[in-house]
């Protein structure tokens, strides 16, 4: 019983912070036209929400990803009509890049002292790659989902750059306020 | 002494930038709700300062300075009526949390964790002595001026308590809830114990 209620609680708080992650970023970028697609922030709370609490929190990451892309969905984007498939690809994305770290036993994303950096950012770059490659996928396999007149090299590459500068940003502020937090309560019990 | 200088500073950086983050994201959230047009205010920013100022204290007021101008600054629209008392805004919000915080320990109410466990109760108190100083404060920052014109202060004022109480409502929520799975699955558990 214990078990179901932590599953249930890692969920409910990994499609909240994917919910407000991603409610944040529509936010800032259509208030600073600056960062408009250059910091895909949502890309690093999915895959720290996975880090965090396990394989088991996917079913949370997807609905966040999907409930995000469905209340602020853009009309006027290329995307408009394969927003619930691209929610989907970036929900996997972590988890696919996940399993292959895990395979290739690079997933010791712990140490003693604590987040163990290069695995870590290693992690954050392939799910970049992978994200972006399965938003190329659906481009191209989904006909009307792509106008003439669009530079697909050049659009790749912005969700490229823009998903491994979310998810970096993403991560070294996580890390911060998780040193943060446990400096805090590392005090107060004392 | 070089060494607890720098302990200091890192422990301030860390502090002050988990503040920023923490402001800019749950502001940017609220009013991604407000672009959408829903009609219920959430002041989820207040109930982020409140966490940050229990946890952090002093250490991270310059942060929260910072975070509460930019967020002002960025979001709030020009036909906004605060967007005349830019800076005075700023200044409350930060400040009415710690004023609230201070009057709660003179009364010796400010046991927020009893037994690792939070204290409903005095966070309760607390969050509504600080609207009602926010409230208070608001009110006579604005009683003075010319604002822009159809401002009606009393409909203004109902909304900032309702948006205040449902954003630190919802914020806590959430928070107490990511704090416990974070607490459930953090590595280290033996640190926090």
């Amino acid at each position: 019983m214990k078990a179901v209620k932590i599953l249930l609680l890692n969920n409910v708080v990994a499609m909240l912070m994917v919910m407000m992650v991603s409610s944040a970023t529509f936010a800032l970028e259509l208030n600073i036209s600056a960062i408009d697609g250059l910091l895909n922030l949502p890309a690093g709370a999915r895959l720290c929400a996975l880090l965090l609490f396990g394989m088991t929190a996917f079913p949370g990451v997807l609905a966040g990803a999907l409930l995000a892309n469905v209340v602020y969905a853009d009309p006027m984007s290329i995307h408009a009509s394969v927003e619930v498939y691209s929610a989907i690809a970036e929900a996997t994305a972590p988890l696919i890049a996940l399993i292959m770290m895990q395979q290739f036993k690079l997933s010791n994303f712990y140490t003693s002292k604590g987040v163990f950096i290069p695995h870590v950012l290693f992690l954050c770059i392939l799910t970049a790659l992978l994200s972006s490659l399965s938003q190329f996928l659906i481009m191209t396999n989904i006909e009307h989902g792509m106008t003439r007149d669009l530079n697909l090299s050049e659009y790749m590459g912005s969700i490229l750059l823009g998903d491994i500068l979310g998810t970096l940003v993403f991560f070294s502020l996580l890390i911060f306020m998780a040193q943060a937090f446990t400096e805090h309560l590392k005090q107060t019990s004392d | 002494m070089y060494t607890r200088f720098m302990d200091g500073l890192l422990t301030l950086i860390k502090r002050n930038i988990c503040a920023i983050a923490m402001i800019v994201v749950v502001s940017a959230a609220a009013n991604s709700l407000q672009i959408l047009q829903w009609s219920i205010p959430l002041d989820l920013e207040l109930g982020a300062v409140l966490a940050m100022v229990i946890l952090f204290g002093w250490w991270a007021f310059p942060g929260l300075l910072l975070a509460s101008y930019f967020t002002t600054s960025i979001f709030l629209g020009d036909d906004n009526p605060h967007a005349e008392l830019l800076l005075i805004v700023t200044i409350l919000k930060t400040m009415t949390p710690y004023m609230a915080l201070s009057i709660l320990k003179m009364m010796r109410l400010d046991n927020f964790f009893a037994d690792s466990r939070i204290s409903y109760r005095h966070l309760a108190f607390l969050i509504l002595l600080t609207i009602l100083i926010n409230i208070i404060a608001m009110y006579f920052t604005t009683l003075g001026r010319e604002l822009s014109g159809g401002f009606d202060l009393a409909s203004h004022l109902s909304r900032h308590i309702s948006g205040a109480v449902l954003g630190c409502v919802a914020f806590f929520t959430i928070f107490i809830a990511m704090h416990k799975a974070y607490v459930v699955n953090h590595p280290h558990k033996k640190l926090m114990k």
